[in-house]
């Protein structure tokens, strides 16, 4: 059977819209079109190991892999001291967008987060997010700025009212339409996604067709001096799919090509998403010494495929998220809690054995096609509050 | 410039060490058959800052302990001795935050930058997994030492190859340390390898095969390397292992104030510019983890046996023993095999060669690493290790598994990634005795130049996590891993993979690992006990 695509973690805010889950199957089916493309280039037409389940059904049973990385953003301990990066984390970094200077998170690791501090900056909550963008420009207008859509496609046109419902339960009740669109289109970058909250990624690394465009680039096999490379190091380097200086993009990459070396065909599993895993409080204590309760409460998806999730404590406890120790260290920054949540995401391969196509040679430079690098950022940092 | 010619040529100039500074255990290992740990509190700081000035011509330099290794090993080599070809005693010393606190000042340990050896590990016990509950074993307020009503400013480490020579030396630098009522002893741990099992922990297991070799030179010459270079240098592995199996590191990931490693999209190849330490006198100190483990040997053998006798019924496991069993959560068998390259049964001569042991991958096929012309040792013999992917043959939960995943990508990034998270391992066994009863377990002792970036990370993050270092089928280290949950309190679980592919967890909240001490101590250089802690 082929596969309908899904909304990432089942999420059903498309359900009342005309057409709009159709529209998302067709904006995820052309993402992984995009993937085998693009690998197709390199190994030869009919030759991609990443494969597109909509359109096609593998033999035998699918085995699944489920890749893991930590939450907290890698690349901002290089250089820095651990409070140091916990605290970058949270200031957000400039770059351009549609020719104007928008602010985005530097959390980089498909996990995005708001701090919110009472007034005397003690932490009170932190939003987690790992929706992708695409989304959220799909509910707003029906389709994301990375799918054109082609004749004949549904003609879902989003519900803005949903759009600005969710933020107001999810991110503040003073959201307004006006605040969310910009010259007539959704504007990820607007300040209740940025500086005053966080209601999905903003990060330019952390989108979904990032994610497809990875999996899909790190199924082609790739060889140096006459050998195939295996090591998920040499692999980034020589295929420059994603940054090596990320915990997740050389992981996925890795476990994606080991798959594809061992001849199988590889894809996304549905829903296409990636995933918040879960949160370890091992070692949190309350005020008075005792172990914290469960104060992690999934907000959007389920406990097996978390997508926005607030860590808060609840007032009849009569303390704050600032006054909770780890390891004998008060929860200072959100980072500290990033730190302690385990990201996900779930690839499948069929017919193991049955395909192998001829590893190619390494990219002349780090394309990085897969995912907009950091060095289009701006290095301006302006101060999140919320 | 290499000296020979070799591919090292790609690796930039390793930095000359501090020989005469560095205290000989955190870069060389005493690696003595019997070792004493005194852990002490200061009663008065003046007598006991007097105290270290007469420990410090006492305490052993890498440069005694690099050149003793040396001898002791072409000794033995020569005459085929295990025993009785050389005899020395070694001494180190190291501090707890509340030890420098009283020597120098309190402001001195804010200056530190590791948190957790500010905090202590007591105050850390619960991140480690360690019971909450005051009433189990294993709660900080039972320990003997560190915990909290025990708390430990120093611990003097006396080695030694001769167990009359470690009383009589250990006797003596405990009096020059407490005679002028400077320290008190709050704890001995007298440590021995096992007197019928040289070699292996209380389970049987061989233990101390897998050690990080640092990077850097002793002085200029050419066979200068602190971790001698024993790979066919025609091999690309020569690049980053000295010998088969045993990665190099940069010294800046052991020793404060070294040259540090890098990893990618840096060269690993070239070392990161040192860190200036904070505090200055901190350069050439490393910090020392001491964790007194008891291991309840009864206990994890009646679980081995009994999930072996379920774990039979199932289809992929029939035939499964209690010993096998054992060796899968270990990853390796009793004689130090692995399992990667002996999946059947043990296999005595290949867990006796130091360097075959030690020579395998799990993501990839791992052919024999070949030795350089003229490495006395015999050629690998042994079945190559082969991919090992979703942990068919070595469950992805077993223990040196789980602490050193070799060439697999991690939650952290690619294998070069876990380059910055190794740690040199210093510890021997206690307790057993003739019957091999009673009180007895691992006196876990590890250098490393950031205890939050390295023990607490290997074993927060690794060890007690069920989906990583590697996602699924996962599971704990069942062997050493210390579960505190809400949910299922002290459960800890893994996944095995049976013959035929199906996939089984087995649980255990029975604890045959039990923290009974321990503490996060700083081993500073030599100059600094000299300059800085004595007068």
């Amino acid at each position: 059977m082929p596969t309908i695509f899904d909304p990432p973690a089942n999420l059903t805010d498309f359900d009342a819209i005309p057409d709009q889950r159709e529209a998302w199957h067709a904006v995820v089916s052309a993402l992984a079109d995009q993937a085998i493309a693009r690998t197709e280039a390199l190994v030869g037409g009919g030759h991609s190991q990443y494969y597109n389940p909509a359109a096609r059904s593998p033999g035998g049973q699918l085995a699944e892999r489920v890749i893991t990385w930590n939450g907290f953003p890698k690349t901002l301990y290089e250089g820095r001291t651990e409070e140091e990066a916990w605290q970058a984390a949270e200031e957000l970094v400039q770059f351009r967008y549609r020719g104007r200077i928008v602010k985005a998170r530097p959390q980089d690791e498909y996990l995005e987060w708001c701090t919110h501090r009472d007034g005397d900056g003690q932490i009170v909550a932190v939003d987690f997010t790992c929706e992708g963008p695409e989304y959220w420009q799909s509910l707003a207008e029906g389709y994301p700025d990375s799918v054109e859509p082609e004749a004949g496609w549904p003609s879902a046109g989003g519900d803005p009212d949903a759009l600005v419902e969710l933020y107001r339960r999810h991110v503040s009740g003073s959201v307004g339409r006006d605040d969310l669109f910009a010259g007539g289109h959704y504007d990820p970058y607007n300040a209740w996604n940025t500086e005053r909250g966080a209601m999905h990624l903003t990060n330019p690394s952390n989108t979904l067709s990032a994610e497809i465009i990875l999996a899909g680039d790190a199924t082609v096999l790739r060889q140096r001096d006459g050998q195939v490379l295996e090591d998920d190091d040499e692999l980034i380097e020589c295929a420059g799919y994603g940054e090596a200086t990320r915990a997740s993009d050389p992981t996925i990459g890795g476990a994606v090509n080991s798959l594809a070396r061992a001849g199988a065909l590889i894809t996304l599993k549905n829903p296409v998403g990636l995933y918040i895993d879960g949160i370890d409080t091992t070692g949190w204590t309350k005020p008075d010494g005792s172990d914290v309760d469960d104060f992690w409460q999934i907000v959007r998806g389920s406990a097996d495929a978390t997508v926005r999730a607030r860590y808060e404590v609840p007032q009849s406890e009569g303390f704050a998220v600032g006054e909770i120790q780890i390891g004998g260290e008060p929860i200072r920054w959100a980072g500290q809690i990033a730190e302690r949540i385990t990201m996900k995401l779930t690839g499948q391969a069929a017919e193991l054995g049955a395909h192998r196509a001829q590893p190619v040679g390494c990219e002349p430079a780090p394309a990085a096609v897969a995912a907009p690098s950091h060095p289009a950022l701006v290095e301006m940092r302006v101060r999140a509050h919320a | 410039m290499p000296e020979d010619g070799s591919s090292a040529a790609m690796v930039a100039d390793e930095p000359v060490v501090d020989i005469h500074d560095i205290q000989g255990d955190i870069l060389a290992g005493f690696r003595k058959d019997h070792e004493q740990f005194s852990f002490l509190r200061i009663a008065e700081p003046a007598a006991a800052r007097r105290g270290l000035r007469g420990l410090v011509p006492r305490l052993s330099p890498l440069a005694d302990v690099v050149a003793f290794n040396s001898l002791f090993r072409s000794m033995r080599q020569r005459r085929g001795e295990i025993h009785g070809t050389l005899s020395v005693t070694w001494a180190g010393v190291a501090f707890s935050a509340t030890g420098i606190a009283a020597l120098v000042s309190p402001e001195e340990v804010e200056s530190f930058e590791d948190e957790p050896f500010k905090l202590g590990m007591a105050k850390r016990s619960s991140l480690l997994g360690d019971p909450t509950d005051a009433s189990l074993p294993g709660h900080p307020a039972r320990w003997l030492f560190g915990g909290k009503g025990t708390p430990v400013d120093a611990v003097l480490l006396v080695a030694s190859d001769d167990p009359n020579q470690l009383e009589h030396t250990g006797e003596a630098l405990l009096e020059l340390l407490t005679r002028e009522g400077g320290f008190e002893l709050v704890y001995v741990q007298r440590c021995h390898v096992r007197h019928d099992a040289r070699g292996r922990e209380h389970f049987g297991f061989r233990d101390g095969i897998s050690q990080p070799a640092p990077r850097g030179r002793l002085g200029p010459g050419p066979a200068s390397f602190l971790s001698p270079r024993l790979v066919d240098p025609a091999d690309e592995r020569a690049l980053r292992f000295a010998r088969p199996g045993q990665p190099l590191v940069w010294p800046g990931e052991f020793v404060l104030g070294l040259e540090r490693q890098a990893i990618p999209p840096d060269n690993d190849l070239a070392p990161l510019p040192p860190d200036p330490p904070i505090p200055a006198w901190a350069r050439n100190g490393s910090y020392l983890v001491i964790r007194r483990l008891r291991q309840d040997v009864d206990a994890f053998a009646e679980f081995t046996r009994k999930a072996a006798a379920e774990l039979a019924q199932r289809p992929g496991f029939a035939g499964l023993t209690a010993e096998r069993l054992a060796a899968l959560l270990v990853g390796r068998w009793p004689s130090g095999a692995p399992l990667v390259r002996a999946p059947a049964s043990d296999d005595q001569e290949l867990g006796a060669d130091d360097f075959a042991s030690n020579d395998f991958g799990y993501a990839n096929a791992h052919p024999p690493t070949p030795l350089r012309a003229g490495v006395d040792h015999p050629p690998d013999r042994f079945a190559a290790a082969v991919a090992d992917g979703n942990g068919a043959i070595c469950p992805v939960a077993a223990h040196v598994r789980k602490v050193n995943p070799r060439d697999q990508g991690t939650d952290i990034g690619g294998p070069r990634a876990t380059l910055r998270r190794f740690i040199l391992r210093r510890g021997l066994p206690f307790g057993g005795g003739p019957d091999e009863t009673g009180d007895r377990g691992l006196m876990f002792a590890c250098y490393q130049a950031s205890i939050d970036r390295q023990f607490e990370f290997l074993i927060q993050d690794w060890v007690n996590q069920v989906k990583k270092p590697t996602g699924e089928p996962g599971g704990h280290d069942l062997l050493i891993a210390q579960a505190q949950s809400r949910e299922s309190g002290r459960m800890r679980r893994a996944v095995l993979v049976g013959s035929d592919g199906s996939e089984a967890a087995i649980e255990a909240d029975t604890e045959w690992v039990i923290p009974t001490g321990g503490g996060y101590f700083f081993a500073p250089s030599i100059s600094a006990v000299r300059d800085v802690l004595s007068e």
